[in-house]
């Protein structure tokens, strides 16, 4: 800042020091310390002396590191500027580069700092998209260089702080930055274009993600004219449609010309099913079953587990009864209320004696409710669903009693009502070992070794066992175990052909 | 007289033959990686700017990551003389994942990172294959 700006309204100080003193009616004392008042006022306000600066606001680095609820005060807004030639790269850059050291040594402080003296220039924020779009800080060898690390740094955190009635600059330039942002990523090249547009979707501010709803339509028509880069805009979209004020018209159009498209799918499905659950479900069912590909499969099915009302979301589950979206079943169960409505739908189907599948399929979802799991593994009729039980009460810990359960099961042998597929116990045993307590593994691997050596088993499964054993003995003690097994398998003989 | 009873026989064989050739191989699904991620979680700084809480930078990390196998379906994918065949159950196995501080050798630095650790078999799948039909064929 230069010395000799002049603060206008400041001249008027040295006249109102007068004013006391001229009166001559009041007191002689009062009359002096009115006027070595007003002349201290005078010498703090005099000309050449500049007033507090935008930048001398931001906090310290002590203050970033223990902010008080002072500081969240509004701080004087900086009007919009273009990019500044008399910007030079090497102090923009310099910070770029500092931002990501610090990221990378996780010091919040000098991060805060960094990132602090970049954005409260909003010329150096546009400045920072302009970079990336031109490939100023591209290193070739590099798919990201750390300037660009620190650019990606710079833009999320823009993006959030201009979207904050905080924000430190006019609230229009907000709407200005981030509008630039989105053209922006059609600039760049494609791998820092995905990288900014995660950066950007992540966005948040105040609990709120900075793109909402009122951001759909931009999206969308970004969307549809520049194809090739449509996946850019689906995680954007993805943001903007979770917003309640979301238009459903808008959503339906949006869904209805993108069915092709598992992100749009999964985007505005999910949205809608929230809206209008009866007529959406019965669509995404319809859809569902003309589905050719997994990842429209599992589009849906993602949007109908984490959208659709619990009870018609474990029911496609369990109709359905696809081995391949356990990852989307698994986030049903994560929902409030879902392993409940999982367990309800075991007891509904058990006692209508209903295709075994969808038993399983829900068993497989009850991840975190080992003693229910355990109760199935016991008791349903079909050894399948037993089976899965066994995994699903295994896969996250194991305790005595469900080593316990396993060596019934393996004792049950073939047994309709209380046996178990030998491949079952196999994984099960090894998922017990996986998790097992120091004094509970021995009991688990000598329970897997058994089973490697049981000769009612079939040969590929107790090949199985022994591989799973491998990271727990020692080589000779697998050696040895390899060898005791291959004595014991029948001598393979070669297929005749069918004369 | 001769004709007669070989067309009858013929017939029959037709008739009892249950398994004609279907036509049709098995179909390719790739090994797929699908991620739990409900809350969107990220590991990384949380830092202040102007005394605003700002999330963090680092990368996404889902609770679960599972894994599926490459395998056969059938999808009535038309093959002259094969058949889609069960074949094996395959495991499908899972991996759950924590935010952890992950320190580069020789930097000094340490970074946040994204660690999956093995958890275990989670549930199955079929997998199936294509056979050829057995020749001669009653229908071919």
């Amino acid at each position: 800042m230069s010395e000799a700006s002049p603060a206008t309204n400041n001249t008027t100080a040295p006249s109102s020091i007068l004013v006391p003193c001229a009166l001559g009616l009041v007191p002689c004392a009062l009359g002096l310390v009115l006027c070595a008042l007003g002349l201290l006022l005078w010498l703090a306000a005099r000309p050449g002396d500049p007033a507090p600066r935008i930048t001398e606001l931001k906090p310290t680095a002590e203050q970033v590191s223990a902010p008080t609820q002072a500081e969240t005060s509004h701080p004087e807004r900086v009007p919009l500027a273009e990019p500044s030639e008399a910007q030079t790269e090497a102090p923009l850059t310099d910070l770029l580069l500092e931002a990501h050291r610090a990221f990378h040594a996780r010091d919040s402080a000098a991060l805060s700092e960094a990132l602090e003296s970049i954005l409260i220039e909003p010329a150096s924020a546009l400045e920072v998209l302009e970079g990336l779009t031109t490939n100023r800080w591209f290193e070739p060898a590099l798919p990201l260089s750390a300037a660009e690390d620190g650019a990606r740094l710079a833009i999320g955190a823009g993006a959030a702080l201009y979207a904050s009635s905080e924000s430190p600059t006019e609230a229009a330039f907000s709407e200005r930055f981030l509008s630039r942002a989105l053209t922006a990523l059609l600039e760049m090249r494609a791998g820092l274009a995905e990288l900014m547009t995660r950066e950007l979707a992540r966005a948040e501010v105040e609990g709120a993600r900075v793109w909402g709803a009122e951001w759909l339509p931009r999206l969308l028509h970004l969307r549809w004219r520049h194809p090739d880069r449509a996946a850019l805009f689906d995680l954007l979209l993805e943001t903007a449609c979770r917003g309640a004020d979301a238009d459903g018209a808008l959503l339906t159009r949006l869904l209805l010309s993108g069915e092709e498209d598992p992100g749009l799918l999964r985007v505005a499905l999910g949205r809608l099913l929230r809206e209008d659950p009866l007529h959406w479900m019965s669509v995404a069912r319809d859809w569902y079953e003309r589905a050719s590909d997994i990842e429209t499969r599992s589009a849906l099915a993602s949007a109908i587990a984490t959208a659709a009302p619990l009870p018609e979301a474990t029911r496609f589950f369990a109709d359905v009864s696809d081995p391949t979206l356990l990852a989307e079943l698994r986030s049903l169960a994560t929902r409030e209320g879902g392993a409940r409505e999982l367990a309800d739908l075991y007891e509904e189907r058990l006692l209508s004696e209903d295709d075994p599948r969808g038993r399983r399929t829900i068993v497989s979802g009850l991840v975190h409710e080992p003693d229910l799991c355990l109760g199935i593994a016991r008791t349903d009729p079909d050894s399948g669903v037993r089976g899965q039980a066994l995994l699903t009460a295994t896969v996250d810990g194991v305790s005595e009693e469900s080593l316990d359960i396993l060596r019934a099961a393996w004792r049950a042998g073939e047994d309709p009502y209380y046996g178990v597929a030998p491949r079952h116990l196999v994984w099960a045993s090894s998922n017990a070992a996986l998790h097992a307590t120091e004094d509970l593994r021995p009991v688990a691997l000598q329970l897997l070794r058994s089973l490697a050596l049981d000769h009612s088993f079939p040969a590929s499964v107790r090949l199985d066992a022994c591989e799973r054993l491998e990271r727990w003995l020692t080589p000779s003690d697998h050696a040895a175990l390899e060898a005791e097994l291959s004595s014991s398998l029948p001598k393979v003989t070669l297929p005749q052909e069918t004369p | 007289m001769t004709i007669p009873l070989a067309l009858l026989l013929s017939l029959s064989a037709c008739i009892s033959c249950d398994d004609a050739c279907p036509d049709e191989r098995a179909t390719q699904v790739d090994a797929r990686v699908s991620e739990v991620n409900p809350n969107d979680r990220r590991c990384g700084l949380g830092i202040r700017l102007f005394g605003l809480s700002l999330e963090a930078f680092g990368p996404e990390c889902p609770t679960e990551r599972i894994y599926y196998p490459a395998h056969q379906t059938c999808q009535g994918q038309p093959a002259p003389y094969s058949r889609c065949e069960f074949e094996k159950t395959m495991p499908i196995e899972y991996e759950s994942c924590d935010c952890v501080t992950a320190t580069i050798l020789g930097t000094g630095l340490a970074l946040p990172d994204c660690e999956c650790e093995p958890r275990g078999i989670l549930g199955e799948l079929e997998d199936f294959a294509s056979r050829t039909c057995p020749a001669p064929y009653p229908n071919q």
